[in-house]
């Protein structure tokens, strides 16, 4: 979820470039993006040929895929925006679908999908509007059709009395198109049989599967759901006889079991199959679509024919229990033992299940419902009660539609899970999962929302941001690579317990072969000890709603790697000596190395700053230039320590599309401030001269002096800098105003003091105090002729001259025009008291 | 003081009889008194304060109303008890006797009963103060009454917050506003009375009985009211309804205010409570409750004191005894149904005969339009006119019901109802399923009652389970339970929500109380983000804002039921759609009759309050008790609606009913709305219209979602579906309508889209062959001589006859006949 909100700059970058396409007659564009995929989906055990549609594939060289069943057996480029493919599906490929990327010889493309099947495929011949002339279909096929605006496809099949009607439509989970399918089955008479328009199975693609009630003709509906189609809603229908379980029981199990499960649904009797769970590792590799983690997809076959898409299951290394109806009452409990996951289903409208365990005090277990997320109907409410049935603690919809909840336990003895549906609501496939164990810790990691490859140029490098997810510990993280492509390296520091983000920097050989891989990334605890680790896991992004709601991703658990072309510039960055303080800033030099004939600006991003420090990321190096400086600056409590930067540089380049390149790791290291200052609040009047007076604190010792500026004076107002040499303990400032200077209390000054290390200037940002400028009193100048001369000028030059005591603040000053006054007016009032007592 | 009060009405009261007099002339006078009625039936008076004024009402034999106040002769049985001051009964001493009063013969004997004659009322701050302010108009929105007060004084909008108010008068600007040491001093009353300049003017006269009741207050040091003070239970206007007639302009009739308590006791606040007219051109009233006749007319005097609101009716008819009641439609193929019956009773009280029935060819046209929103084809309008059966109509009327169109036009007006339209919050394809969920219900025949039942109790996903989209609709509680009350009772209660309803019976209490109904209705995003899932979150309060008490659920003007163990969904749904509900029936009885009559019995149909009575009462009691009885079926209600001779009314008037619009002595002519006349030019010039969401030729009133329009439609007022008032569909004609028919291109578009001019040349052979069926398409009409006339002279000018044929069948389209129902 971090990855989803945190929008970094290198995916920002990413999408700027999109935009960038010019015709050029340069060979090689950057940043290729893939659009559609035609026929978007075909039956395993053929040869295909596809259509990709994108922009800048002129120089494409192969596709990237993600199953051993799929290869291609030719690539030829039509033009930019168009490649054509042969794909050799071979015949025991996963069904389902399978991400799709293209690499040509600059860079890899954003991910798309196919769909693989087992039926034939079809294509919709329009018109099939009507119910009166639907288009005749055989069952077991799959047909590839267009729901345009208004439009209803009409599709019609023969089927005996007894016979399994199934239909399936993919059109949400093609990840073209917000595109939300419904679907309907009529029989000769223009009856409704069923209709569909969302599934838990499916999310907002639907599913029938019915027994057929008599012989005869069934017409086949589908259209958009609100009639809202267009001529970019495409779909692929499965008609069949084929199973179609709405879920499974149990629904998970160890890694590598054979587990015997029993399909649910409707049009399925109490079939039962036994799946291999695959190992772990593989887990994700072996299904495809938007799936959870820690899951695989199952296609039970009852003899007639497996579904076109998996039902889902959990893979852990945790004992299965199967509730024991009845169960309803607490009385009634399924009784188990923890750790432990348990299975069962929500049969009838107002059901509940109960189980019961013995925990003792103080074991602190997670309850972590898998329901929806296992693509069941269920929308869980999970409750634990005491033995006797008292309610304790509960959860309805903490992940998603599904519960879960941490508890620990008050004292050694039962307790009673129930679980119901929100609603009360209950089916035959309500099925539910709540796994319990102890809290443990848990560590994941993703790419950014935008950007899940890289493409790393021969003998250069490209950067990318991760992040790591912890759950349920702290400390610092190693990422490590496996499957990279030959030739080239992964560089990443380890990862500071305090962040998140990963910055990482991969580097090709000079020599390297263009080509791809799926690298195998593992983040882990530094304490290898601990045996904390997680794996590589990213959803990507497919179908966007409103407010960049996700509607449909393709869960991929492996990134690609791409080696393309030397890229015709690339940039340096020397690691700077100097460190950078709190609320300090510094100016880091990026240098650049171009090309022969490349002369374009290149832009600069910091994707990630320790915490406190942020950096301008709207630097360029000018076109034809190769040096600039992006400032950074750190707060007053930026993290302290060495951190590493990468930067990265971004240039369109003349093929069209932009090309991206990183820097190396750039060590940074935070430091406190080697001085504090402590000023004083200074008031002057108008046209007066005024002293600015800092205390000086030394941290660190340091040679030489520093100077030190004000800044943020007042317009009119002038000080010269001065000198912060090791010795001083205070600094004062000379402030000179005018008769115009703006009257006021102006609290915007401060103090830059830059010191020097190595050459390098560490710049500090310190306190100077506030400065009030005040309008003189009227009384003030009403007393000036009687006096000319001495009061207004004649204290500034004074003050000047001698070695200064430390100056008044301004509280100081009123107490004594304050105690002044007190005596003016205790002396007036003696003086009236003599008279008076004269005249007595 | 109180003599002074006292004196003063009367010798006003007198004052008015006498002038009655001189103006009646001798015929009022001698008339024969059918019947005495003197208010009030019984008169308590309960301590020295208390006085009871009579009023007398004698009835002639033309059922004309007459003030005999002034000619009683009033005996006390024992004069011990009470004494009497004109007409003003005081109490002496306590017991119980009665009140002889007697008029020309006729006699009624009137109980009384006196109880605590010695004992002084002390001055209440709720029951006597409070009045005061509410009867001078000091606690109106206007002044004080405005939510930041008025010039730095607040007081409670209508006194909805008693304490609030006391502690504004008794600890603000302590020393001036009430000045406890010289009460008249006090800057509340010399601001009344005008002694000081006061932004409101002077309320009342220092000699006033408001006056007198204030500065009682303030000299008895200004107590507030002692927990348990008897409240105000309920008003009683005199003289009640049914109607009262009065025989032409200048007559006046006193009225009587008697408020009655809690703690049993009865009190005259005829001066305190505020009269207002709803018709001040035929009835006025003075401040001081006496009506006067104007112009021939009707009108419903309220009067309100505390929270209550009640009315009464007057006629005021013009000066002629020579009407004859004369249904022209008697002896006709239409025989008055009992409707008929109702609406008959109320015009001959009012002295209007109807119109008789229309045309055939006018009743095709009407009933197909109100019935099915189209035009009658040709062939059917001829079948219609051939036929000879005497039932014909009856029978056209039960096969347009049949049709599917039929649904249709009322799944659009349950749209409005229902707001069905998409937003940021809303989906289309929610919309969509909310609309095909009506759809299915009204295809289906579903009872009202039980649609009702489905929405309110509605549980579930917005896709899944569609009527929860009226959750999702409206999330704030308050809105929701006002949207319900007006959608499915007709009433608005949203006054209540700041403070006790002026013009109507609802109190805050009422208003919070109902919504307590709806705190508990659970809103959380289903996985698919489109969707919302409603349920029943089992908690939830509401509040009354003024002492923040939770408020427990309560039925509008009902009670409190139990709601242990249930969705408090489910019980105000079973209360609402219950045949005792006195609103529900009639509310949606009077929608589906003002459909058909173009004006409700009550109107406007979603505004039912005391103060806007219906029509004719018993007609609308009728009309639900039908429903009711049909079980919520509306469509028998629909047959017996224009099986009815009210229904087929012609739109001429006689000279009885020109003035008449409120009581269907004639039909009206009515603009179409904007769905319906799109329909229709589409329909007559074959050239089908594309919007938004549904294909090609599918008719504007299928319009699933509220947000779909085209500039036709909005032009012409076509609800937004912004609300659930009435009042979105705009029927008035405008300017831009007038321009856009003219020079818009809808209508220009179509006729040459369509070409009907051309193949009605090629059908019928000659242009004026092709002109009749024009008209008969339109206009469900042949082309009167004068209009064939035209097209002859235009054809003479030798010009193409299509395009001539063309124009013609734009200016048709143009005319008001076309875009009106009549």
């Amino acid at each position: 979820m971090t990855a989803r909100n945190d929008i970094t700059r290198w995916g920002g970058a990413i999408l700027i470039a999109i935009g960038i396409a010019l015709a050029s007659p340069w060979a090689s564009a950057a940043s290729p993006q893939l659009g559609l995929i035609l026929p978007r989906g075909g039956q395993r055990g053929t040869n295909i040929t596809i259509n990709l549609h994108g922009q800048r594939l002129n120089d494409a060289l192969a596709l990237v895929l993600d199953d051993p069943g799929l290869s291609v057996a030719g690539i030829t480029v039509v033009n930019a925006n168009h490649v054509q493919a042969t794909l050799a599906i071979a015949p025991d490929c996963r069904i389902g679908a399978h991400g799709l990327r293209v690499r040509t010889t600059s860079g890899i493309s954003n991910l798309r999908t196919f769909s693989i099947g087992a039926l034939p495929e079809v294509n919709e011949t329009e018109p099939n509007n009507a119910m009166d002339a639907p288009q005749p279909i055989e069952p077991g096929c799959v047909v590839n059709g267009v729901a345009d605006n208004e439009d209803v496809d009409y599709y019609v099949l023969d089927a005996k009395i007894g016979e399994r009607i199934s239909i399936e439509i993919e059109a949400m989970r093609l990840g073209d198109q917000l595109f939300d399918a419904f679907i309907a089955l009529f029989d000769a008479n223009g009856f409704e049989v069923a209709s569909c328009d969302d599934s838990a199975l499916g999310r907002q693609d639907g599913f029938i599967s019915v027994i057929a009630p008599a012989d005869g003709r069934y017409l086949v509906q589908v259209r958009e759901s609100a009639y809202a189609g267009n001529g970019n809603c495409r779909y692929r229908l499965h008609v069949g006889r084929f199973a179609r379980p709405a879920a499974l029981l149990p629904l998970g199990g160890r890694p590598g079991q054979d587990l015997v499960v029993r399909a649910l649904g409707p049009a399925e009797g109490a079939v039962e199959a036994t799946v291999t769970l695959p190992a772990r590792e593989e887990a994700l590799r072996t299904i495809g679509g938007w799936i959870t983690p820690g899951t695989a997809g199952a296609l039970p076959d009852d003899g007639v024919g497996a579904a076109p898409s998996p039902n889902w299951l959990r893979i852990t290394d945790l004992d299965n229990a199967i509730e024991a109806e009845p169960n309803n009452a607490v009385a009634q409990a399924t009784v188990c033992a923890v750790p432990v996951a348990l299975n069962g289903v929500i049969e009838q409208p107002g059901d509940r299940d109960c189980w019961r365990f013995t925990a003792t005090k103080d074991q602190v277990l997670d309850f972590i419902v898998l329901a929806r997320r296992l693509r069941t109907p269920l929308d869980s409410v999970l409750t634990i009660h005491d033995g006797s049935g008292k309610y304790l603690a509960g959860n309805d919809d903490s992940d998603g539609p599904d519960s879960a909840f941490r508890f620990t336990i008050p004292a050694d003895g039962e307790y009673v899970l129930i679980i119901r549906d929100h609603l009360n609501e209950g089916g035959p496939a309500h099925a539910y999962r709540i796994e319990v164990e102890p809290a443990r810790p848990k560590l994941a990691l993703t790419a950014h929302r935008l950007v899940q490859a890289v493409a790393v140029p021969r003998g250069g490098r490209g950067g990318m941001l991760f992040t790591a997810t912890r759950a349920d510990f702290g400390g610092p993280l190693t990422l490590s690579a496996a499957d990279l492509p030959p030739g080239v390296t992964m560089h990443v520091a380890t990862v500071d317990p305090r962040v998140d983000q990963i910055p990482v920097v991969f580097e090709a050989a000079a020599e390297a072969e263009l080509g791809h891989s799926l690298a195998d990334l593992t983040i882990a605890h530094a304490d290898a000890a601990t045996g904390i680790t997680g794996r590589y896991r990213q959803d990507v992004e497919l179908t966007l709603g409103q407010n960049n709601v996700v509607f449909m991703a393709h869960s991929v658990d492996r990134f690609p790697v791409a080696v393309v072309e030397a890229a015709p510039f690339a940039i340096d960055v020397p690691s700077p000596k100097a460190p950078l303080v709190r609320g300090g800033s510094m100016q880091l030099r990026v240098t650049a190395s171009r090309a022969e004939g490349f002369d374009g600006p290149i832009n600069l991003l910091v994707p990630f700053t320790p915490p406190g420090v942020g950096a301008s990321n709207s630097i360029a190096i000018p076109a034809g230039q190769t040096e600039a400086v992006i400032p950074i600056n750190a707060n007053g409590n930026a993290a302290l320590g060495t951190w590493h930067l990468v930067i990265a540089a971004q240039a369109d380049v003349p093929g069209g599309g932009a090309l991206q390149v990183a820097s190396g790791l750039v060590p940074l290291t935070i430091a406190e401030p080697f001085v504090a200052f402590a000023p004083q609040e200074a008031s002057v009047e108008l046209g007066q001269a005024a002293r600015l007076f800092v205390e000086v604190t030394k941290h660190i010792e340091f040679t030489g002096s520093a100077k030190v500026e004000l800044r943020g004076l007042p317009h009119l107002v002038t000080a010269p800098p001065m000198e912060l040499s090791a010795e001083m303990t205070s600094l004062t400032f000379d402030v000179q105003t005018q008769s115009d200077s703006p009257p006021g209390h102006h609290k915007n000054i401060f103090c830059i003091a830059t010191f020097d290390v190595e050459g390098e200037p560490v710049v500090h940002r310190l306190p100077a105090g506030d400065l009030r400028i005040e309008k003189p009193l009227p009384q003030a100048v009403a007393q000036a002729p009687p006096e000319p001369a001495a009061p207004a000028v004649a204290p500034p030059p004074q003050a000047e001259t001698p070695p200064q005591e430390r100056p008044l603040t301004r509280l100081e000053k009123l107490r004594q025009a304050h105690e002044a006054r007190r005596k003016a007016e205790a002396k007036k009032e003696q003086e009236q008291g003599e008279s008076q007592g004269g005249e007595s | 003081m109180i003599a002074g009060r006292w004196s003063i009405a009367a010798s006003t009261l007198l004052a008015i009889t006498a002038a009655a007099r001189a103006g009646d002339g001798a015929t009022v006078e001698n008339a024969e008194i059918v019947r005495l009625e003197v208010y009030p039936p019984t008169v308590s008076l309960t301590t020295v304060r208390d006085v009871q004024r009579l009023i007398a009402i004698a009835i002639d034999e033309a059922g004309l109303a007459r003030d005999v106040t002034g000619e009683l002769t009033i005996e006390i049985a024992d004069p011990a008890l009470a004494r009497r001051d004109g007409a003003m009964i005081l109490p002496l001493a306590d017991g119980t006797t009665t009140i002889r009063v007697e008029c020309r013969g006729q006699m009624r004997e009137i109980p009384l009963t006196v109880t605590g004659a010695g004992a002084e009322r002390p001055v209440s701050f709720r029951l006597d103060v409070i009045p005061v302010f509410t009867g001078a108009g000091c606690n109106t929105g206007g002044c004080h009454g405005s939510a930041r007060g008025q010039d730095g004084f607040r007081l409670s909008l209508f006194g909805f917050d008693p304490d609030g108010d006391w502690d504004r008068l008794t600890h603000q600007i302590a020393g001036r506003r009430i000045d406890l040491a010289f009460p008249e001093a006090s800057l509340m009353l010399r601001k009344a009375t005008g002694a000081v300049p006061h932004t409101g003017g002077r309320r009342f006269k220092d000699d006033s009985a408001m006056y007198e009741t204030l500065r009682r207050w303030v000299a008895a040091g200004v107590p507030n009211d002692a927990p348990g003070v008897a409240r105000v239970t309920g008003i009683e206007l005199y003289p009640p309804p049914p109607a009262i007639v009065l025989g032409g302009a200048g007559r006046t009739l006193p009225l009587v205010v008697v408020a009655s308590y809690s703690d049993g006791a009865l009190r005259d606040v005829t001066d305190l409570a505020v009269f207002r007219t709803n018709n001040d051109v035929s009835v006025k009233v003075s401040r001081d409750g006496v009506v006067s006749s104007h112009e021939p007319g009707e009108a419903f005097i309220t009067a309100s004191y505390d929270t209550f609101t009640v009315g009464s009716p007057f006629i005021v008819l013009a000066d002629d005894s020579t009407f004859v009641a004369h249904d022209p439609a008697d002896g006709g193929p239409v025989p008055a149904s009992d409707l008929d019956e109702l609406v008959a009773a109320k015009l001959s009280k009012l002295r209007i005969n109807p119109s008789p029935l229309c045309t055939d060819e006018q009743f095709i046209r009407r009933v197909y339009l109100d019935v099915i929103g189209l035009l009658p084809p040709p062939e059917a309008r001829e079948a219609f006119l051939t036929d000879e059966a005497p039932d014909k109509r009856a029978r056209l009327v039960e096969a347009l019901l049949k049709r599917r169109e039929f649904a249709d036009l009322w799944v659009m007006q349950w749209a409005e109802l229902l707001q069905i339209r998409s937003n940021q919050q809303i989906s289309e394809k929610a919309a969509l399923l909310y609309f095909e969920w009506v759809r299915n219900s009204i295809a289906g025949n579903v009872p009202i009652d039980r649609m009702v039942r489905e929405i309110l109790t509605a549980t579930g996903g917005t896709f899944t389970n569609p009527p929860t989209n009226f959750y999702q609709n409206q999330a704030d509680t308050l809105v929701l339970a006002e949207n319900v009350a007006q959608s499915f009772m007709g009433i608005r209660i949203q006054c209540a929500q700041c403070h006790n309803h002026p013009f109507d019976r609802w109190t805050q209490d009422d208003y919070y109380g109902f919504a307590a109904f709806f705190p508990q209705v659970g809103r959380k995003r289903g996985e698919d983000p489109r969707e919302t899932i409603v349920f029943d979150r089992r908690g939830g309060e509401v509040n009354h804002p003024v002492g923040n008490r939770v408020m427990a659920p309560t039925f509008l003007g009902g009670e409190t039921p139990d709601l242990r163990g249930r969705d408090r969904r489910e019980v105000i749904a079973e209360w609402l759609t219950s045949k005792d509900n006195p609103w529900f029936a009639r509310s949606f009885a009077n929608r589906v009759w003002a459909h058909f009559m173009g004006v409700g019995i009550v109107e406007p149909v979603d505004d039912f309050r005391v103060s806007n009575p219906a029509a004719n009462d018993p007609l609308l009691d009728a009309l639900a008790a039908k429903l009711t009885a049909y079980d919520y079926d509306f469509n028998r209600l629909v047959y017996d609606i224009c099986t009815s001779r009210t229904y087929q009314r012609s739109t001429s008037i006689n000279e009885s009913n020109a003035h008449d619009e409120r009581n269907f002595s004639r039909a009206l002519v009515r603009r179409l709305r904007a769905e319906t006349l799109l329909d229709i030019v589409c329909q007559v010039t074959d050239a089908p219209e594309k919007l938004k969401g549904l294909p090609l030729g599918a008719r504007a009133v299928q319009i699933a979602d509220g947000t779909t329009s085209n500039y036709f439609l909005t032009t012409f007022g076509r609800a937004r579906r912004e609300s659930v008032c009435a009042c979105e569909v705009m029927r008035e004609p405008s300017l831009s309508q007038a321009l856009h028919l003219l020079n818009g291109e809808t209508v220009n578009r179509k006729i040459t889209q369509g070409d009907v001019v051309g193949q009605l040349l090629a059908r019928a052979g000659s242009p004026p062959a092709a002109l009749s069926e024009l008209y008969v398409r339109c206009l469900a009409r042949a082309p009167t001589e004068a209009e064939q006339a035209v097209l002859a002279t235009e054809l003479e000018g030798g010009a193409d006859p299509k395009i001539i044929l063309e124009d013609l069948f734009w200016a048709i389209l143009n005319s008001r006949e076309f875009i009106f129902n009549h």
